[in-house]
């Protein structure tokens, strides 16, 4: 058995010349949150379209679920819910219906379908408005519609692109804790995101993407620790040539002496350098008065990657 | 689709009472038709009136969703492609069936109310079911221009070029005397007459061979087996131009090639729709 819910091998997707996906291989171990980062353009929505057969792969193979998904599979979305980016229903049915009619089309029964929408209306934060027309719901009001459709049929996966735009910083906030409950009940969840903040609060592991490939995956540790800008920086009561050699000494990337602050340029050193680095201020005579690391950030390393890899 | 139901009760209304109304004012006798009922049962009023029903029903009924967005919750949830268009394609028949009934309880009403008692009402199934099969020719076509080009502008302009074409194409054919090529197009069809080509004589009793037709030739079929219906074309030779027989029919045979002409284009108009929209690629 295998660990992925979903495990593509070399997926490529052609527009004519222009490649927008290209070799990815995307693996997302089951019942994990596994964020999907990248620019406008990196292809994620494109990945996203073939991982729910909107769109058909170029060449490469899709297993869902330890199932082949690529193409118009039926039986693998009657084990997922999707959630589109900015999602459109008919705006003539209520929210209630809305469910209704989708649950349908999931073979509930009708007795089941009539205990769970009204839990899902509640879920989703909409209790009392599920017999207004969607026509009449505010944006955030039809993501959170969006979410409890992508969940009417208590998928063993749920695909959301882009969940919380539309959203106010409360619906945010709701749709992070919601998506986390979802998650603690086995429930794998592909999540992408522009919000680096959002994808560092709830998500185990990451895929980033740029110009259609991978430029990084795995744990949220392992993708931040890959910024090559990460230093620490210490400030000392005086500064002497003495501990700048001793700093040196160590053979790090890089030193800098500005004022009463050394730099020590760390780039991809994973090591924890901290001890050595404060022993080797207070052996040459050195006081510390302050020391953090900076730039080991998601946000530091996603630049980073970025740039690497364009 | 209200206002083409009202555009067609419209229709029939004009149908029913303007002769009544002409006699009224010019004193003349009116003429009650016995047959208002089925003749306008089998055709629905015309093939103008079975024309808007199929494009009110067909033009958005694939390219909607994509235009709505609505496509993409649709295409991600555990049914095929297969099974979305089937469905639309039989909600769509059901629409039609509907509309029909209504309006052909509207037509029986206004039949008898103003052309008093009507003949052959026993036949009014087979015409109705051949107006229905007549405006899913129409419906196929609307539903291609939607699936492949995913427009409801395209599908309306496409459907009523085809429709206003062929009208067009029609008249220079059967003014050119060839009028033998419109047995195998959708729409009119040529005019047919029975009594022979020699001296027209029969023109009074003439008959449009056409899909639009299909109804009322199923009913002529059932009432008239032995009627022949032959198509004449002109002969522009030395002299002056002269009537000539091109074809001549049993009426089973012409309403069994309607049914045939029109069945062939439906299934082509459909398949290619259902080709284009399991091929659909939804890239926004």
């Amino acid at each position: 058995m295998s660990d992925y819910a979903i495990d593509t091998i070399d997926l490529i997707k052609k527009y004519g010349s222009r490649v927008a996906v290209n070799q990815l291989n995307l693996k997302v171990k089951v019942g994990e949150i596994h964020g999907f980062l990248g620019p406008n353009g990196a292809g994620k929505s494109t990945t996203i379209k073939m991982l729910v057969g909107l769109l058909k792969p170029t060449s490469g193979s899709i297993k869902i679920l330890e199932q082949d998904a690529a193409g118009d599979k039926p039986h693998i979305r009657q084990r997922m819910g999707y959630l589109s980016e900015l999602p459109s229903y008919p705006q003539h049915l209520s929210g209630n219906e809305l469910l209704d009619v989708y649950g349908r089309m999931y073979g509930m029964s009708k007795k089941s379908r009539k205990q769970r929408i009204p839990e899902l209306i509640e879920e989703v934060g909409l209790e009392g408005r599920g017999k207004d027309r969607i026509g009449g719901y505010s944006k955030g009001m039809q993501q959170r519609i969006g979410l409890a459709q992508a969940m009417i049929n208590d998928p063993e996966m749920l695909i959301l692109d882009e969940p919380s735009i539309g959203l106010d910083p409360v619906g945010m906030v709701e749709m992070r804790k919601l998506v986390k409950g979802i998650a603690k009940s086995g429930t794998t969840i592909f999540f992408s995101s522009h919000l680096l903040s959002e994808v560092t609060q709830i998500c185990d592991s990451i895929t980033i993407m740029n110009k259609g490939i991978t430029v990084a995956s795995g744990s949220l540790n392992e993708v931040s620790a890959l910024s090559k800008n990460r230093r620490i920086v210490v400030e000392v009561d005086k500064v002497s040539n003495k501990t700048l050699q001793s700093l040196q000494n160590l053979k790090l990337a890089k030193v800098e002496m500005k004022g009463k602050t050394y730099t020590i340029h760390l780039d991809q050193n994973k090591k924890d350098v901290r001890s050595i680095v404060s022993q080797a201020i207070t052996n040459s005579g050195g006081v510390i008065v302050e020391m953090h690391e900076e730039g080991k950030g998601l946000e530091d390393a996603f630049l980073d990657l970025l740039e690497m890899k364009s | 689709m209200v206002g083409v139901l009202i555009l067609a009760f419209l229709i029939v209304t004009l149908l029913a009472v303007v002769p009544w109304l002409i006699a009224e004012y010019t004193n003349a006798p009116f003429d009650k038709d016995p047959l208002f009922v089925i003749d306008n049962v089998s055709t629905m009023a015309g093939g103008f009136t079975m024309f808007l029903f199929a494009v009110a029903v067909g033009m958005n009924m694939v390219s909607g969703e994509f235009e709505s967005q609505t496509i993409i919750p649709l295409l991600t949830k555990p049914i095929s492609r297969n099974l979305v268009i089937l469905a639309k394609i039989t909600a769509g028949l059901i629409t039609v069936v509907a509309a029909y009934i209504f309006l052909a309880g509207y037509i029986i009403i206004a039949g008898f109310l103003i052309y008093g008692p009507q003949e052959l009402l026993h036949l009014l199934p087979l015409g109705f079911s051949g107006a229905v099969v007549a405006t899913f020719v129409w419906l196929s076509l609307a539903v291609f221009f939607s699936s492949v080009f995913k427009s409801s502008n395209i599908a309306v302009m496409g459907s009523l070029g085809t429709f206003i074409g062929l009208i067009m194409v029609g008249t220079v054919l059967a003014s050119f005397g060839q009028p033998l090529i419109l047995l195998y197009t959708p729409g009119d069809g040529a005019i047919g007459i029975s009594g022979g080509c020699d001296s027209l004589s029969g023109m009074g009793s003439g008959i449009r061979t056409g899909t639009n037709e299909l109804g009322r030739l199923l009913v002529e079929w059932v009432q008239e087996p032995d009627r022949i219906i032959d198509i004449c074309g002109m002969s522009f030779g030395n002299g002056p131009p002269s009537a000539i027989q091109l074809s001549s029919d049993s009426i089973s045979t012409v309403a069994l090639r309607s049914l045939a002409v029109g069945l062939t284009y439906m299934i082509t108009f459909f398949a290619i729709g259902w080709f284009a929209f399991r091929r659909a690629q939804i890239t926004d």
